[in-house]
């Protein structure tokens, strides 16, 4: 049976364990939510230089509608335990996919993904074990948020004083090991290891600790071993949210650099926002940085921060649209991927404004300006600009479970954005206008 | 050219003292009548002193690999190939297939700068590379060791008439760009 008719049939047997939400005496308790969207994204180009060229592959307009589903499936079973599904179908394209199609090799097969498969048990006392595949990420975002198999351990869940994690994850791999169980270990796998602490000293304030291992085995005799120290604040009260986060990177890479010396890694990041209403009116700030590295590659020192490319920034090009991640967002296309990781020598920093407005129940424009700079231009054929992105958001909730939005776009890519992005001409800077317009349901 | 029945071979004329075009001294070797033996000029260098068809001589090779040398190949500016629709002719195109890695010694890869005056990309199969411009030499670090694995090396310079993506490096003026290709 196919990977698809598998999640559908799985997602069918749990949705008639009984009726959504609803609570049974002495029975599982199953709980159905999701996300739907279908949109169409229209670009005006997608590498600033919309010339055509003979062997040019892009160069033009660029256009897709698509749909999105992620259903999740969550079943309390009683005494503690929980058990989670979540499946993402697609993203599938109108123009590609094709539900008719039966063969499973075939590039236009209906996208299917499973996401998330865990289960989870929890104590009257507020220890939480939860094992499988699941999602987790730092307070900050910046370094992880990623999913993948994990086991969680959480204490002190439910205490309004906070609580502290023990995390345990392996991050999926290219290193082949074989198929069967006899033929894998941990020699050459990417493991990572997590301890968090989260402290409500004052109403609405969480302080934020915590130190991450990662060990990266994957090329052999060249480990890549990480540890990042997080130290933040959240603060959520009324109508105000705030956030700040700093991480700092050190590790060593073992024979990367040139002649094979050692690479010592020695990188950073930072965070800070601030989300306010005013009545009708809501307006956020955010400033992030990822640190560069410096003008030689390959000497024994290394300053670029291993990242998640996952942030809280509102911008749609800048950073990753998280109406839907399309994985073409700017702060990824300027940077490589080392694993399960992204490497940008170059640095970056992204500050973005966003300001929404409830003009009536069923309508709510927003506009969002972004800045995005590198930190070494150098590392970037000598630019600095990556790009000024404006977006305006329009959203028209309909019924309070659904809404229509349409967004317009603007780019103006700086030369950083050119140098990594256009693959002709490495100054092409051509503004670029999109607008994405689609239908939302949340259940 | 005819048969000499003296010499039973070819005929070669003696030069003249002058070059009838130009009427200048022949200094040999001379573009139209070569190193005196043959009437051809294979020198590497003109009386001048330039580089004569470096194009096809001066080209990328392997010094020394980490594998076993499964094969390398250029493409010079004076190689011909049918044309494909909608795949761009090579041109100074390099490629270099070698067997598994038995060593953590680089991949050395002499990459001369005159053919490569405007930077060049690398993609890589795996691992990282680094381009010494003053030694005019890449170093590549594969890693990958599974068995069977071929590991592969592909350099080409920017060109204004194709796209170049999904590169792991691009290496410029002193500068270096790692790519969307990624280093692993």
């Amino acid at each position: 049976m196919s990977r698809l008719g598998r999640g559908l049939m799985l997602l069918t047997a749990l949705s008639f364990a009984g009726p959504a939400a609803a609570e049974q005496p002495g029975g599982p308790r199953v709980s159905v939510a999701g996300l739907f969207t279908s949109l169409v994204l229209l670009r005006s180009d997608s590498d600033f230089d919309p010339s055509h060229r003979f062997y040019d592959r892009d160069g033009q307009t660029e256009g897709q509608a698509a749909t999105f589903l992620r259903p999740d499936v969550r079943i309390g079973a009683g005494r503690g335990l929980e058990l989670f599904y979540q499946a993402e179908l697609g993203w599938n394209a109108w123009s590609l996919n094709d539900p008719d199609q039966w063969f499973p090799g075939e590039e236009s097969y209906f996208v299917v993904k499973h996401r998330e498969v865990w289960a989870a048990w929890e104590s009257p006392g507020g220890v939480r074990l939860a094992s499988g595949y699941q999602h987790f990420a730092d307070p900050s975002r910046l370094f992880l948020d990623h999913w993948a198999g994990a086991v969680r351990l959480d204490l002190g869940v439910g205490d309004p004083e906070g609580g502290a994690s023990l995390l345990v994850a392996q991050l999926p791999d290219s290193t082949f090991e074989g198929v069967e169980v006899r033929e894998g270990n941990f020699v050459h796998d990417s493991l990572v290891l997590g301890f968090e602490n989260a402290m409500a000293p004052l109403p609405g304030l969480t302080l934020d600790a915590a130190l991450y291992g990662v060990g990266d085995f994957r090329a052999v005799d060249r480990p890549l071993l990480l540890t990042t120290g997080l130290a933040g604040a959240r603060f959520e009260e009324g109508g105000l949210e705030a956030w700040g986060h700093v991480l700092v990177q050190l590790g060593s890479w073992r024979r990367s650099g040139v002649a094979g010396v050692d690479q010592t890694v020695a990188a950073w990041a930072a965070q800070a926002g601030v989300a306010r209403r005013f009545g009708a009116l809501d307006l956020s700030l955010n400033a992030l940085a990822l640190s560069p590295d410096d003008d030689h590659d390959g000497n024994a020192r290394l300053g670029t921060f291993f990242s998640s490319a996952k942030n809280r920034s509102r911008t749609l090009i800048l950073t990753e649209d998280e109406v839907r991640d399309r994985y073409d967002n700017l702060d990824e296309r300027v940077a490589s991927r080392w694993g399960a990781f992204y490497v940008g020598r170059a640095g970056l920093v992204v500050a973005d404004v966003a300001c929404g407005w409830q003009l009536a129940p069923w309508a709510r424009p927003e506009l969002i300006l972004g800045l995005g700079m590198t930190l070494n231009p150098h590392n970037a054929l000598g630019n600095r600009l990556v790009g000024v992105e404006a977006a305006l958001r329009n959203d028209f909730p309909l019924g309070g479970v659904a809404s229509l939005f349409v967004v317009g776009q603007l780019l103006v890519p700086g030369g950083a954005a050119a140098a990594f992005v256009n693959d002709v001409d490495r100054e092409a800077t051509r503004t670029v206008a999109g607008l994405q317009a689609g239908f939302s349901a949340r259940f | 050219m005819q048969a000499d029945p003296a010499q039973n071979g070819p005929a070669v004329r003696p030069p003249p003292d002058v070059n009838p075009r130009s009427d200048a001294p022949l200094d040999f070797p001379d573009a139209d009548y070569g190193e005196l033996w043959n009437a051809e000029d294979f020198s590497l260098y003109g009386p001048d002193g330039e580089p004569r068809g470096w194009a096809a001589w001066e080209r990328p090779h392997v010094r020394a690999t980490s594998g076993r040398l499964l094969g390398e190949d250029f493409t010079s500016q004076f190689s011909f190939s049918d044309p494909e629709q909608g795949v761009p002719r090579p041109e100074r195109r390099y490629e270099l297939r070698m067997g598994v890695r038995e060593t953590l010694a680089p991949t050395e890869v002499y990459v001369p700068r005159r053919q490569y005056p405007d930077g060049l990309y690398a993609w890589l199969s795996d691992g990282v590379a680094y381009l010494d411009p003053g030694r005019q030499t890449l170093y590549w670090y594969p890693d990958s060791d599974r068995p069977g694995h071929v590991h592969e090396l592909r350099l080409e310079p920017p060109l204004p008439d194709r796209e170049a993506l999904d590169w792991s490096y691009l290496f410029r003026d002193g500068q270096v760009l790692t790519g969307r290709g990624g280093i692993r």
